[in-house]
């Protein structure tokens, strides 16, 4: 059986539908994480998309296509918000990362207490902190992945997701 | 001990990983839509540069398919007799009171309905009416394949084309477009009159051909009006910008929102006024909307409408205009009725034909 992105190197038009359909809505959460205009997201996944269908015949094979679909879309935000703000940022590690988290359990209710400790804490970390822990728990990236994402070697992309869990962790406990 | 501790720190670790949770904004399915469509719009339209060869393969392969002569140009483009196009099916819309459509086997499809929406999707697949009409075997052989649109008069129709542009079509007017767009330009052909909706793609222009102009834009709206019976062609834009060209591309110009371009069929005058938009495509809504507009003018657009001939004399009522709005759902009459309260006219119903007279004050 071949991946749904091999099909697509090889030509597959519904390859390419099939994997529009798949990733389109991560792209877009991920997205709205750097930007708040919508519009501007959804040019650049376009545009990514285009760019893909354009290149399809010198793309690599790839395991997992929504990670290199999540970078190449992060490059095209920071071109586009460069462009946009006139604002000087040095790499895309330099942008601002909003994701709006909040903390519940399924399975046993959370006091309200701890919930507003929690984004107390969760506001205190960092951006690219903040960006780890939404790249590992809720895009299911393995620190591989994060690390290039986040362009950092592999063992800091562990301790930055580390460090935020136990910073979390402490915050909660007290 | 120690173990037990860690352990217990690994499960509450596991839950708080677990009850982190991010309010994310779902994509939704319009969007989803949208995008889709902005993609395939500028997939469909190749920028890689065919190669020359190929191109003329697929040129020789349609003048074998349909025994029409093409006109080359020393460039890399050639240029279509659209016109001759249009005059070798003559017969076929003489006789049609339908909306007709001309595939590139030559086969004629007739479609009763007074409206007709045919809708051409990125294989060049086509629907009519919402339903799906097989022509898959047509695009086997070469990669542009013209279809024809006929719309009589009373009758009006639209197009989806496959890049999703939408064009509506007036009563009385040929489109002829390919099945699919292919290479580096979107190019259509009208005589008569239609409003566009043109799907944004700035590696690939849309061109609208007319037998005087040739209209050119990225992705913006506007309306062409272009028949063969009237002294002038005129392009009003809705939205966005367009470059507007005559055959010779002796003139070009651009225009901008609101503004119409005019072009005078025998003196080649040309020139630009500001109007109001709606008035120009209030057609495409099932209404006429007139400013001090000629009574002839007038009548000519009712004609054409209705399908039912109108007989005056233009000169005379060329000296009268009409301002206001009419509603193409009533019958002819009725209209006329209205127009009769606004200005001096009386008309008489005959057979075949309707006269209309100034009305003489006694």
């Amino acid at each position: 059986m071949k991946t749904i992105w091999e099909q697509f190197i090889n030509n597959d038009e519904n390859a390419f539908a099939a994997l529009f359909e798949e990733t389109s809505g991560p792209l877009y959460k991920y997205g709205l994480k750097f930007m708040a205009d919508e519009d501007t997201v959804k040019d650049c996944i376009q545009d990514l998309f285009i760019k893909l269908y354009k290149n399809r015949h010198s793309l690599p094979k790839l395991e997992n296509p929504t990670f290199y679909l999540f970078r190449s879309l992060k490059n095209l935000l920071f071109d586009a918000i460069l462009q946009k703000e006139k604002v000087v940022y040095l790499s895309p590690q330099e942008i601002s990362f909003h994701a709006d988290f909040f903390y519940d359990n399924q399975e046993e209710p959370v006091d309200d207490n701890i919930k507003e400790k929690f984004e107390e804490v969760v506001n205190s970390l960092s951006d690219r902190q903040k960006e780890a822990i939404y790249l590992r728990y809720q895009a299911d990236m393995s620190y591989d992945e994060i690390s290039k994402l986040l362009d950092i070697n592999y063992q800091s992309a562990r301790n930055l997701v580390h460090r935020s869990i136990e910073k979390i962790r402490s915050a909660i406990k007290n | 001990m120690q173990k037990k501790q860690y352990k217990s720190s690994l499960g509450e670790l596991r839950t708080i990983i677990k009850s982190i949770k991010v309010r994310e904004r779902e994509i939704s399915f319009e969007t989803k839509d949208e995008m889709w469509k902005n993609i395939q719009a500028s997939t469909i339209c190749k920028t890689v540069q065919l190669r020359l060869f190929l191109r003329y393969a697929a040129v020789i392969a349609l003048l074998a398919a349909t025994g029409l002569y093409l006109y080359f140009h020393n460039y890399d483009n050639e240029i279509i007799d659209y016109e001759l196009f249009i005059s070798e099916n003559i017969e076929v819309q003489k006789e049609a009171k339908n909306v007709v459509v001309i595939l590139p086997d030559q086969n004629v499809i007739e479609v009763e309905d007074s409206n007709v929406e045919l809708v051409l999707d990125v294989q060049g697949e086509m629907s009519i009416n919402a339903k799906t009409v097989n022509n898959k075997s047509l695009s086997k052989h070469s990669s542009i394949n013209y279809s024809q649109l006929w719309v009589p008069y009373g009758k009006t129709s639209s197009i989806v084309m496959s890049d999703g542009t939408k064009v509506w079509i007036n009563s009385g007017s040929h489109v002829v477009y390919p099945t699919k767009f292919s290479e580096q330009k979107r190019e259509i052909y009208v005589e008569g009159e239609v409003y566009l909706e043109v799907t944004r793609n700035p590696d690939c222009p849309f061109v609208v051909q007319t037998n005087k102009l040739e209209i050119e834009v990225l992705g913006t709206s506007f309306n062409v009006s272009a028949y063969k019976n009237d002294d002038s062609q005129s392009v009003v834009l809705a939205t966005g910008s367009v470059s507007v060209r005559d055959a010779k591309k002796e003139i070009s110009t651009t225009i901008k929102p609101n503004q119409r371009f005019t072009f005078e069929n025998t003196t080649k005058e040309t020139r630009i006024e500001n109007v109001d938009v709606l008035g120009s495509i209030s057609w495409k809504y099932g209404f006429l909307l007139f400013e001090k507009e000629k009574l002839d003018k007038v009548f000519r657009k009712i004609e054409r409408y209705y399908n039912i001939p109108l007989k005056y004399d233009s000169k005379k009522m060329k000296d009268i205009s009409l301002s206001g709005k009419l509603d193409l759902k009533e019958n002819i009459e009725e209209i006329l009725q209205i127009i009769s309260i606004t200005v001096p006219i009386e008309y008489e119903v005959r057979d075949n034909e309707i006269e209309i007279n100034i009305k003489t004050t006694k």
